[in-house]
């Protein structure tokens, strides 16, 4: 059993083949060797390593992507879908939806973060910039003149 | 500078310098200018925001489908604030795809793509002048970028308008796809695409556009697919040296293509050497000659795994089996998946009811779980002659070690004999399922065990669909090929009657032998409807005799 501790300090006993869906966490095992001294991770709260650590125990028998594997990986055959239950999983608020994906990218497990980014990615898709800004609360920052630029852009981009 | 005032909003005071100079317009301008980063602090607070730049681009690359109707993402991502613009332009992945559009987007992705490698989609529905325009005008912006082309995808373009751009050698492109309509535009012989140098062209797909089998564009691939194309210059030595160059092919697809009238000849010549192609999991062939399939299959050694789909046309000399698929040659080599199928099915069929018509044929090779690996389909102007040369080669020259279950869609004694079907079925004594659908009675009735026969002795599950077996036939085969699986004879296999049964559509089966038919079998089923299996080719017509 490895014992994981969050940054507001709650201590979580996983499995390690649990704790091991984390190539950080794997890692330092490896690094460590047999210890009974808890792991820190100081950049996920409790809330959050919860929830991961429910994605990583669902999936704990699944093989790990080699390197190799993602090298391999053809950007241009990438698609969005996801998992039937990857998708109830990923089925949160926004803020934890995002802890999450910073979660997965901290603890470097590539299956979460590729389940988080999609749904987002999937979010995006066929929005407007209005659209996408709405979905996401973020504020129109450009200045006039990139405002008059866009537009101009928008002439031929949208001439299709 | 007096430019730049008058570019201003016409609200502002006409007298600017005055109005600057002044407390109040020095605060208003100020503010102004502070604005937007006002709102660019207020979006850090955004929860999106906290992703970092990496993960957004990521993000960016997944949303990201460029496609002539629907390339929007890339372009909404850009807009939506200075950030997500900053981010869009510091991610090249997203704008290397150029799909149609027009020029100034062509121009725009090509900059903000860097120098990532280009895929390059202009495939249009139709090919119209205006579209001939469209696509110079791009090439002319594409062409200085040729070093970095991955995919080049076009269509509807004569030789003499693409050509001409296709000349300088293209370091990076693994995928070319040449779409043609209608016309087959020959590309002369002299003409080298790409200076003879494409060396990572993994992929060629041509349809309607001829390139020399000569061409050392055929090098080196994994995919090869030709469409419509008549190479009449060329042999089937020709194609066996594409074949040869490109020793990592996946798939080969051939559709419509003709060769030079001398491939005839040059098939069946011996060829110097097997091909090893320890990759080529896919051979489709479709309208072509059949000599041209049979060229292929003898020259190769091909995947264990190799999957075979074929459409031919037979014409009535080369009614045989033999040839397209080489079974004078060592089919276990050739066609290694042969050893895994475990089902065969097959499909006779009339266009019209007379048996002088066209006929289907459809043999399809399963393996137990379901794996297609042989999908053959033949038509034939002479279906009598043909149906007994199929179904003859089953177990005599093409063998099936693995067979277990075969299903039979439209045998009629107009296109072959009971006694004929008969012979078959004891070359293949491991049969353990029959299925019969369109078929005629006297097929089903050879099942009946008598003293001089006992067909498929392992028999155990029997399905009949839409016959005009008579109840008292049915009865006769089941009662006979239970008294038979009392004992072997010769006490070396365990015999068994026939377990299961499934009766559908057979209306000379009475309702009282229905009822009888359940306690001869361990498992019985019976339907008015049609089952919905067997059904390859529909709008065949089937003739009950």
């Amino acid at each position: 059993m490895v014992n994981l501790v969050t940054s507001d300090n709650e201590s979580f006993t996983v499995e390690k083949a649990v704790a091991s869906r984390s190539v950080l966490i794997k890692n330092m095992l490896e690094d460590v060797g047999e210890s009974d001294q808890p792991i820190p991770l100081p950049n996920v709260t409790a809330s959050v390593l919860k929830k991961v650590l429910e994605y990583c125990d669902h999936h704990k028998n699944e093989p790990m992507p080699t390197s190799e594997d993602l090298a391999a990986e053809d950007t241009r055959k990438r698609t969005t879908d996801i998992g039937e239950w990857d998708q109830k999983f990923i089925q949160v608020d926004q803020e934890m939806l995002f802890e999450i994906i910073l979660a997965a990218n901290y603890l470097d497990i590539k299956p979460l973060l590729d389940v988080g980014c999609k749904t987002v990615a999937n979010m995006i898709k066929g929005k407007t910039p209005e659209e996408i800004r709405k979905l996401f609360n973020i504020v129109n920052d450009f200045t006039p003149e990139e405002e008059a630029q866009i537009k101009k852009e928008n002439e031929w981009a949208e001439d299709r | 500078m007096e430019g730049q005032r008058n570019t201003i909003n016409t609200a502002f005071p006409q007298d600017l310098d005055a109005f600057c100079s002044e407390p109040s317009g020095r605060y208003f301008l100020a503010v102004n200018a502070l604005t937007p980063n006002l709102k660019s602090l207020e979006n850090q607070a955004v929860p999106v925001y906290r992703l970092p730049n990496e993960i957004l681009s990521y993000i960016f690359e997944l949303a990201n489908v460029p496609h002539p109707t629907q390339d929007l993402s890339r372009w909404s991502v850009s807009q939506v604030s200075r950030l997500w613009q900053q981010t869009a332009l510091h991610t090249p992945r997203i704008w290397s795809t150029i799909c149609i559009s027009n020029h100034r987007a062509v121009e725009a992705c090509v900059i903000r793509s860097g120098s990532a490698p280009l895929d390059i989609d202009l495939y249009i529905d139709h090919a119209y002048s205006a579209h001939l325009t469209d696509f110079q005008g791009y090439m002319d912006i594409l062409v200085p970028h040729m070093n970095r082309w991955r995919s080049l995808e076009f269509n509807g373009v004569p030789t003499k308008v693409y050509l001409p751009y296709l000349l300088s050698p293209a370091p990076q492109l693994e995928k070319l796809i040449i779409g043609m309509h209608y016309t087959n535009y020959r590309l002369p012989l002299e003409s080298v695409l790409f200076a003879g140098s494409s060396p990572r062209l993994r992929e060629l797909l041509l349809a309607n556009a001829h390139i020399p089998l000569i061409s050392p564009i055929y090098t080196g691939l994994t995919d090869l697919a030709l469409f419509n194309a008549s190479f009449n210059t060329s042999t089937i030595s020709h194609l066996r040296s594409v074949l040869r160059a490109c020793p990592q092919l996946h798939a080969l697809h051939l559709e419509e293509i003709h060769l030079g009238s001398s491939s005839a000849a040059a098939s069946s010549a011996p060829d110097p050497g097997s091909i090893e192609l320890p990759y080529l999991s896919f051979i489709t062939a479709r309208g072509v000659e059949p000599e041209l399939v049979h060229g292929v299959l003898v020259s190769v050694h091909p995947s264990p795994s190799l999957e075979l789909q074929t459409y031919i046309d037979m014409e009535s000399q080369l009614d045989r089996l033999g040839s397209v698929l080489p079974l004078e040659s060592d089919l276990s080599r050739t066609l290694p998946n042969l050893s895994r199928v475990e089902r065969v099915a097959f499909q006779f069929g009339l266009e019209e009811e007379d048996v002088e018509g066209v006929g289907y044929f459809y043999l399809a090779g399963e393996t137990r779980s379901g794996v297609s690996v042989l999908d053959l389909t033949y038509v034939s102007m002479y279906p009598t002659s043909f149906t007994s040369t199929l179904l003859r080669a089953i177990g005599e020259t093409l063998h099936f070690p693995s067979l277990k279950w075969l299903e039979f869609v439209g045998l009629s004694n107009a296109l072959f004999s009971a006694e004929q079907f008969a012979e078959l079925l004891e070359h293949l004594p491991s049969i353990t399922q029959l299925d019969f659908k369109h078929c005629s009675a006297s097929f089903i009735e050879t099942l009946a065990v008598t003293p001089t026969r006992h067909l498929c002795p392992r028999l155990r599950h029997l399905v009949i669909d839409h016959s005009n077996i008579s109840g008292s036939g049915l009865e006769t085969v089941l009662e006979s090929r239970n008294e038979a699986g009392e004992g072997d004879a010769e006490g070396r296999y365990l015999m068994f009657g026939v377990g299961s049964l499934h009766v559908s559509r057979c209306e000379a089966v009475g309702a009282g032998t229905l009822e009888r038919l359940r306690y001869l079998v361990d498992f019985y089923l019976s339907e008015t409807q049609d089952t919905g299996d067997l059904n390859f080719h529909t709008n065949l017509q089937y003739m009950l005799d």
